[in-house]
């Protein structure tokens, strides 16, 4: 038996809007440690790593390991039936082949629940060792997106720089190149709108646009976002969920052809 | 061509060993793609009003055509063509090209009757048979790819084996052809469907030989016998025989030699002069280049060169050749998006293949059929992925040294009990740290320290009402199976067992056990796991008829699911057992006080 309650039911729409546009399906792995789940893009650029932990729900109850393997699709389109005030109950039954989502109004007035189809799914799962990086940046996740969004007109590609001055972002295209500079803020009124840069070595590396903008969805999730880098490893967005975990994305940068050269 | 039936045969047997998957998710692979094929590919498909394409004097373009604008929809998606060109065709083949001769000169016979009722369709489905690509054909091709920048290479023989030998070689990502061959040539992985056209739609098909042979559990000599029995372009087949019964045979007799042995004669011919060990040859060690001397480059293509080649004699549109160079240039400069596998390593899989329904349904009859020791295997199996065990689950022996033997007795409490020297404990139990480095023969090893941590208490039951309802149908019958099984008990010899399960069933009613056992679940929460393995031993005895060996799988079944395992219940169905003897004779020594007393 598996159930999982949680009372800000926003904040699971909002975990699935932060998948969705990477991933079609998934598998949800619970434990009594609370819920995880890891999955690549179908090219394989990209992870999603999401972690939940049991603490942070209301109500949390799971007697053995359980791997829900979901369509993110239809999972989105049920969590759309829930209204941002509700209550979210997910339950699921040991072996079962369905998971049943259950919205009750803040005053108890109006439950719907919602059965959904699992599937069977064979879904690689990546060892991901623990680095310590190069460089890592805090910045307010707005600021983030804006500038995915805004370097993502000049080209496919986007380069991240990291040096003690502060951090660059840079595009280059058919119509013209595209550079922000960010510096680390001096001094800092709200901890979350400040831009921190921890660095050991300057870092400069090339990331597709495109995956930067999905990551961006995650905006919702947390006021600000951290990006960790090293040379010639995969960049690490982190948003932070407050009191419950935090949802992870890693995308493998551009390597320079062999050829090439 | 290719090998009959094999993609049947895996989609059936070995489902999890395709996959589906676009084409611009193959960026920045190297692929070879077997020329040969596609050209054909081309001229059959790259047509207009069933007419192949043809310049001004009547030449055939369609090829070119096909060439030209499937490249660039590759290239276009960041993967890196190179083509390989058949050689001779080996000696081998001579009797299958005469087939295909044969059936050429037939198609021409069809094609004149066609021609003479006004079929159309008739006609057009003949034309299509009577292609053929010859070396006009490839010549230009080569030259177009020249001018493209694709590398292309002459195998000395067959292209396919060239194909696979650059993929063992770690040369290329894959090979892209539509025949099976390739996958007995040793290409791990195959694509199909790689040159269709786009306005098909068709996800590209990718075929893992490792993957094939883990789930037909072959090895690669097996593979490449049951290719040859399911029929391949250098041999014969013996004749009835299918690729189900194939597959049949090789899974029984492991190799062709053993399977002519013990072929039923009358029933199937075996050809006479059948060079099936030859065919075997040409598979194992065919006619390559050695892949590490090819030096594959990709280059700018000569935009010039294609406007005047292709435009000039070959009547194409200038503007959508240039344009297709351009696609070109462009996918050449820059850099190339890395993967996430290349950076992390892959766990291995936990999850179980998912058979196709035949397959499923195929296993479904034989858990049916199977013993109960096939079914258990199965629910263990499961119970294991649901867990996340990492195959194979290795057991320990208790240390020989008496005061760790002690400790662990009192970590499982057992303190009373002696453990044989069959008596293990399964790898769950203990956290990795108390294995040893790895050694060479991979065998996992406990270290001197080592002490059974984990898993020692069992999990609380998930539903208790149900459980004591099965609880007492399975005691009925396991009290049935225990009484009938008393006889054979007793010729058990390994008697270091007896200490656990001390307890002779028959001498007891079996109402007690049924009227106890609901209350000793609660009391017994803690359950030492060793007992199980013991346990099963206990229960070999009792059924000699079993097959004797233990997989190791289902001895470790009962240890990790031994709370749904019927064995489970009689042990516990033998303790309350035990305690009743025990409190039996109480009450008959007290009576006896009594007795005396009065």
């Amino acid at each position: 038996m598996f159930e999982a309650r949680l009372l800000q039911g926003s904040l699971l729409k909002k975990v699935m809007e932060a998948l969705k546009e990477l991933l079609n399906e998934a598998a949800w792995d619970c434990s009594d440690a609370g819920i995880q789940l890891q999955a690549m893009d179908n090219s394989h650029v990209s992870l999603v790593s999401l972690n939940l932990r049991a603490e942070g729900f209301d109500k949390y109850r799971c007697d053995r390991n359980l791997s829900m393997g979901m369509n993110l699709g239809s999972m989105s389109k049920i969590l759309k039936c829930a209204s941002n005030e509700d209550i979210i109950t997910i339950k699921a039954q040991d072996n079962a082949d369905t998971v049943t989502f259950v919205f009750e109004s803040p005053d108890q007035d109006k439950v719907s629940d919602y059965e959904m189809k699992l599937m069977n799914l064979d879904q690689e799962h990546l060892g991901i060792p623990e680095t310590d990086y190069a460089c890592t940046i805090r910045l307010p996740s707005s600021e983030f997106a804006r500038i995915c969004r805004d370097l993502s007109q000049f080209g496919e590609s986007m380069v991240i720089s990291c040096t003690k001055e502060g951090v660059r972002f840079s595009a280059t295209g058919d119509i013209g190149t595209g550079n922000i500079k960010l510096a680390q803020s001096a001094k800092v009124d709200k901890e979350e709108e400040a831009v921190v840069i921890e660095m050991q070595e300057p870092v400069s590396l090339t990331f597709a646009c495109r995956y930067l903008n999905s990551f961006t969805k995650a905006t919702s999730l947390s006021k600000s976002v951290q990006l960790s880098m090293s040379p010639e490893v995969p960049l690490v967005v982190e948003y932070k969920i407050e009191d419950i975990g935090h949802v992870r994305y890693y995308l493998a940068p551009k390597i320079e052809d062999e050829e090439a050269a | 061509m290719g090998i009959k039936g094999l993609t049947q045969l895996i989609g059936d047997s070995a489902p999890a060993a395709i996959k589906e998957n676009e084409i611009k998710n193959y960026f920045g692979r190297k692929v070879a793609i077997d020329a040969s094929m596609s050209i054909y590919q081309f001229l059959i498909a790259v047509r207009s009003e069933g007419a192949m394409l043809t310049s001004a004097d009547g030449e055939t373009t369609s090829h070119l055509m096909g060439l030209f604008y499937r490249t660039i929809r590759m290239v276009d998606n960041g993967i890196k063509p190179l083509y390989v060109f058949d050689g001779k065709p080996p000696e081998m083949k001579g009797g299958e090209l005469n087939k295909r001769a044969e059936k050429r000169e037939e198609a021409t016979k069809q094609l004149a009757i066609a021609t003479d009722a006004g079929d159309t369709a008739e006609i057009d489905k003949m034309n299509k048979r009577l292609v053929k690509v010859n070396k006009v054909h490839t010549d230009e091709c080569k030259q177009l790819l020249k001018l493209m920048g694709v590398p292309y290479i002459e195998a000395p023989c067959e292209a396919e084996a060239q194909c696979a030998a650059m993929v063992k070689a770690g040369k290329v990502y894959a090979t892209a052809t539509e025949d099976m061959d390739s996958l007995t040539f040793g290409s791990n992985i195959l694509l199909r469907y790689m040159t269709y056209s786009e306005a098909k739609k068709m996800p590209i098909k990718e075929f893992h030989l490792d993957k094939v042979l883990q789930a037909m559990s072959y090895t690669m000599d097996e593979f490449i016998d049951l290719c040859i029995m399911l029929g391949c372009d250098y041999c014969d087949t013996i004749k009835g025989i299918g690729a189900k019964r194939a597959k049949d045979l090789i899974d029984k007799h492991r190799c062709i030699e053993k399977v002519i042995e013990n072929l039923d004669t009358k029933k199937y011919v075996i050809p006479e002069d059948w060079p099936y060990q030859e065919a075997r040859r040409l598979f194992k060690n065919p006619d390559v280049l050695d892949p590490e001397t090819i030096d594959l480059k990709w280059n700018q293509p000569d935009e010039e060169g294609l406007v005047k080649f292709l435009c000039g004699d070959k009547n194409f549109n200038e503007e959508r050749i240039r344009g297709g160079s351009k696609k070109l240039c462009k996918a050449k400069q820059g850099q190339t998006q890395g993967r996430l596998d290349t950076f992390f390593k892959v766990l291995p899989s936990n999850k179980p293949p998912t058979p196709s329904t035949p397959a499923s349904k195929r296993k479904a009859e034989e858990s049916k059929k199977g013993s109960k020791g096939g079914a258990k295997f199965k629910r263990a199996k499961s119970y294991r992925e649901a867990n996340r065990w990492p195959e194979p689950l290795t057991f320990h022996e208790f240390p020989a040294d008496l005061a760790r033997r002690k400790l662990w007795l009192q970590i499982i409490e057992r303190e009373d009990w002696i453990p044989g020297d069959k008596a293990k404990i399964c790898a769950m139990h203990f956290a990795p740290e108390c294995y040893r480095e790895a050694t060479a023969s991979a065998v996992k090893r406990l270290n001197a320290t080592a002490v059974p941590s984990l898993n020692l208490t069992l999990e609380p039951l998930p539903n208790k009402p149900t459980k004591t309802a099965t609880l007492r149908i399975k005691n009925s019958s396991s009290v049935g199976t225990a009484s009938s099984s008393t006889a054979t008990q007793s010729h058990v010899d390994d008697v270091e067992h007896q200490p656990i399960i001390s307890v002779d069933y028959g001498h007891e009613k079996a109402q007690y056990g049924l009227k106890d056992a609901d209350t000793t679940t609660e009391s017994r929460k803690r359950i030492s796991n060793i007992i199980v393995v013991d346990l099963i031993k206990d229960k070999k005895a009792k059924y000699p008829d079993k097959p004797k060996p233990v997989v190791i799988g289902e001895s470790c079944s009962s240890c990790l699911e031994m709370k749904k395992d019927l064995r489970e219940v009689e042990f516990q169905l033998a303790m309350v057992k035990q305690e009743l003897t025990e409190q039996k004779k109480l009450v008959e020594s007290l009576k006896k006080q009594i007795k005396n007393g009065a």
